[in-house]
């Protein structure tokens, strides 16, 4: 790799860890707003603007690190209890986080920032300071030479001490990307810097590594600056460099210190010595960088984990394969090691599928922001609140989630909730509730939106629908099929269209990307007191577990996850219903699904045949099978473009024998045959299992495993 | 950046030019060792080089230190620019003995 690949390489690496830090700076920013004193969240959006600042101007971002250390120097203010985090600043560091954003894409093809508007953010956050030359200067000397005799202490906020600091970088350092000279002319910036270099522990040219550090460097430093100035300008190294600062010898008296690390020597003016060197490094020696590092995370790009899923897929059938010749086969020994390869390719399928799983935390934590800017602009007063963010999905769901909730999300506070005058008057809280939830449910993982305004009214949904012909006005609607309306294209109820919704252009969107996952969206919505969209989506679209059932030579896939149980349906209970598609399963009315009838396959079907019992959004639904042949790991295959509109078929996957099975989607096989079914065929037991409704539960739940 | 190596009778000529940095440590090296190899003074010109970050002044130090244990010199080539001996001192290489010597 050529040093100007390794430099790019370095700078992706950063702008992925700033758009992290980003995130994390405006949650922290947006709960600032709520507890402007909260010293933990203060110290929170120092600690991000400093890393950007000081990991941006290592990687040759140097406008981005420019504009972050000005306001990295307001929140200084604001750390050191001379500036109040007012709503204002607030404001005015969320929208310059916008232009950091800008200025981090830029050269990726993004347009540039905008100068005049970031001069002018910096202009009113330097108002709100009241000193507007102390940004300036600071800026100044984080680009100067540090000053010998320490002149720039004038600013700094304590009597003058003096530190010797004892800095030996790890040897990947600079590898890592990390140019130690930075942190010198950074910390030069605090104050008068003298400094030396060490060379004892270099050795030979021949057995040199060149791209290893073996410099430490032994500094004093004159400054008017707390101790946790210094630390903070190798915030982002002291997990992987020998770092000690302690007040020279013959230094001014100590003042106090807030930080409890240092403060044992500090206050009592202890004699400097090495001793008081951070707890992980070795007593008078080089901390061992021959031991494990303690990381417990890696980054790793996310196309690497897609080709480890796609290779595992390859592999889960290869197996499959193996496994059918091994049954085939008389010889135990082949029998033994395709077992084994059995178990083995289980657990690297389920390994590899919890890699890609992530937490909906982060997503849903970025759209605090949105109803933070929302709620302003509309003039509402509106707290989000978050249940369940550990709940955890596939990244290629999450990935797609962002648009659909954030459609949901201006719905709800555009038309879902009340200005604060109505709500009052209605006895709400003034204070309007979001809320984001997620939680497991079998296979599924259900993403909640859920406001308390007030409410879809029915009777406008359907009025709106007749105008424009979706539906006929003598149409009987459940209250589930009205809502369904929501999402047709184009459709909108809002008397007049806003900045924020109304053009009935979001909610359509929500349901093709829903759609695209293979996902159901539920509505329930109660007049006066709120609304909840429910998103039932899938778990993951890789591979599944499954379980393989025939119809005559047809073979399908059902996804184990909903698969409830199996029960047997011979000729004479099918005559005991009177021709109704129902089967009695411990006192229970079941309807069921003739897979033969439904796919139009000619063929007989045998005297006992199976059926496979589901749990669906739409209740226990049977499928009626001839065979159960057996669980199977699936990997699932797209049928491409030609068949697309074939939705109760979520893929295909490749068998063993070579044959290909339909991998079912039952949530939309029942809808599909709720659709076709001739009236009466599942007799009273249909009755209210509209979409929507989970009656009629089957008491046992045992998985047919 | 750049490190060309120049060969004469009686001596080997090392020109850095630009920013000499952990993307060409590897090549500086084997240059480095390459130049002593031949058992001729060694000079190194620092009149194109603007930066030299931390991999380019070990080897330059280790260079040094192999020279003078065969008995040969490692020695500057012309002036060193001020900004780069400014830049030096301020990250602590003040006793680089490169700085100190003269061809």
């Amino acid at each position: 790799m050529n040093s100007a690949q390794q430099s790019e390489q370095f700078k992706q690496s950063f702008r992925e860890e700033a758009r992290e830090i980003l995130v994390d700076l405006e949650s922290a920013l947006l709960e600032l707003n709520e507890q402007p004193t909260d010293i933990e969240l203060i110290g929170r959006v120092f600690r991000g603007l400093h890393t950007i600042k000081g990991s941006g101007s290592m990687f040759g971002f140097e406008q981005l690190a420019a504009f972050t250390h000005k306001l990295e120097t307001s929140f200084d203010e604001v750390r050191n209890g001379r500036l109040q985090a007012t709503p204002e600043l607030i404001d005015l560091t969320l929208s310059a986080l916008d232009q950091m954003r800008v200025m981090l894409e830029e050269g990726c093809g993004s347009p540039g920032h905008d100068p005049a508007a970031c001069q002018a953010l910096l202009d009113r956050v330097q108002r709100l300071c009241g000193t507007p030359d102390a940004a300036a200067t600071a800026a100044q000397h984080s680009a100067a030479p540090p000053v010998p005799d320490g002149e720039n202490a004038e600013q700094a906020s304590g009597p003058m001490r003096t530190w010797d600091i004892h800095f030996a970088p790890g040897p990947e350092m600079l590898r890592d990307g990390t140019d130690p000279l930075l942190l010198l002319r950074e910390l030069g910036s605090l104050g008068g810097l003298s400094v030396r270099a060490s060379m004892s522990a270099l050795p030979p040219l021949g057995e040199l590594e060149p791209e290893r550090c073996y410099v430490a460097w032994e500094m004093v430093l004159a400054t008017a600056e707390p101790v946790e100035a210094i630390r903070d300008v190798f915030i982002f190294v002291e997990d992987h460099c020998e770092l000690s600062i302690v007040p020279a010898a013959g230094g001014e008296s100590v003042g106090p210190i807030r930080r409890s690390s240092f403060s044992a020597a500090a206050a009592t003016g202890a004699a400097p010595a090495r001793g008081l060197e951070e707890p992980r490094s070795q007593a008078g020696g080089r901390r061992n960088y021959d031991q494990p590092d303690n990381a417990t995370s890696l980054r790793v790009p996310a196309a690497k984990l897609d080709q480890l899923v796609d290779l595992v897929g390859e592999l889960v059938t290869v197996q499959a394969r193996l496994s059918e010749l091994a049954a085939r086969s008389d010889d135990p020994d082949v029998a033994a090691v395709s077992e084994e390869v059995e178990r083995l390719t289980s657990s690297l399928r389920e390994n590899s599928m919890n890699i890609r799983m992530l937490p909906i935390k982060g997503t849903f934590e970025k759209f605090r922001r949105l109803v933070h800017d929302l709620a302003r602009d509309l003039g509402k007063d509106v707290e989000m609140t978050i249940e369940g963010g550990e709940t955890e999905l596939d990244k290629t769901v999450i990935d797609q989630l962002s648009d659909p909730l954030m459609h949901l999300i201006r719905n709800s506070m555009d038309h879902g909730i009340e200005p604060a005058a109505r709500r009052a008057a209605s006895g709400k809280r003034p204070m309007a509730n979001i809320q984001l939830s997620a939680r497991h449910s079998g296979a599924s993982v259900l993403i909640g939106v859920s406001d308390d305004g007030a409410g879809i009214n029915s009777e406008a949904v359907r009025a709106r629908a007749i105008e424009r012909g979706l539906v006929a006005a003598t149409a009987e609607l459940s209250e589930a099929q009205t809502f369904a309306l929501l999402f047709e294209p184009g459709f909108s109820t809002a008397q007049q269209v806003t900045d924020v919704s109304g053009r009935g252009v979001g909610m359509d969107v929500v349901k093709r990307r829903v759609d695209t996952l293979r996902g159901t969206i539920e509505v329930s919505s109660r007049p006066g007191v709120g609304t909840s969209v429910t998103l039932r989506l899938p778990l993951t679209l890789a591979i599944i577990d499954g379980l393989l059932v025939s119809v005559g030579e047809a073979l399908f896939v059902l996804p184990l996850g909903s698969t409830l149980e199996c029960i047997e349906l011979t000729r004479e209970d099918v005559q005991r219903a009177n021709g109704k598609h129902l089967a009695m399963v411990r006192g229970e009315l079941i309807p069921y699904i003739r897979l033969r009838e439904h796919f139009d396959i000619l063929s007989q079907p045998p005297a006992i045949e199976q059926v496979m019992i589901v749990e669906t959004g739409a209740g226990h639904y049977g499928f009626v099978v001839d065979c159960v042949l057996g669980d199977c790991q699936t990997v699932i295959k797209s049928l491409g473009r030609c068949y697309r509109n074939v939705q109760v078929v979520s893929g295909a996957t490749i068998l063993g024998n070579g044959a290909v099975a339909l991998i079912l989607d039952p949530e939309r096989l029942v809808q599909d045959a709720l659709r076709a079914a001739p009236q009466g065929r599942w007799g009273e037991a249909r009755a209210g299992r509209g979409a929507g409704t989970r009656e009629l539960p089957v008491q046992t739940r045992e998985r047919a495993r | 950046m750049g490190a060309v190596l120049e060969q004469s009778e009686t001596r080997s000529l090392i020109r850095l030019e630009g920013s000499i940095d952990i993307g060409s440590a590897a090549e500086f090296r084997t240059l480095l060792i390459d130049a002593l190899a031949t058992g001729r003074e060694v000079a190194v010109s620092l009149e194109a080089a603007s930066y030299l970050d931390v991999t380019a002044v070990q080897l330059l130090w280790a260079a040094d230190r192999d020279a003078r244990s065969r008995g040969l010199c490692l020695t500057l080539s012309g002036a060193c620019p001020e900004s780069l001996r400014q830049s030096l001192a301020r990250a602590g290489f003040s006793d680089l003995p490169l700085l100190s010597t003269a061809a």
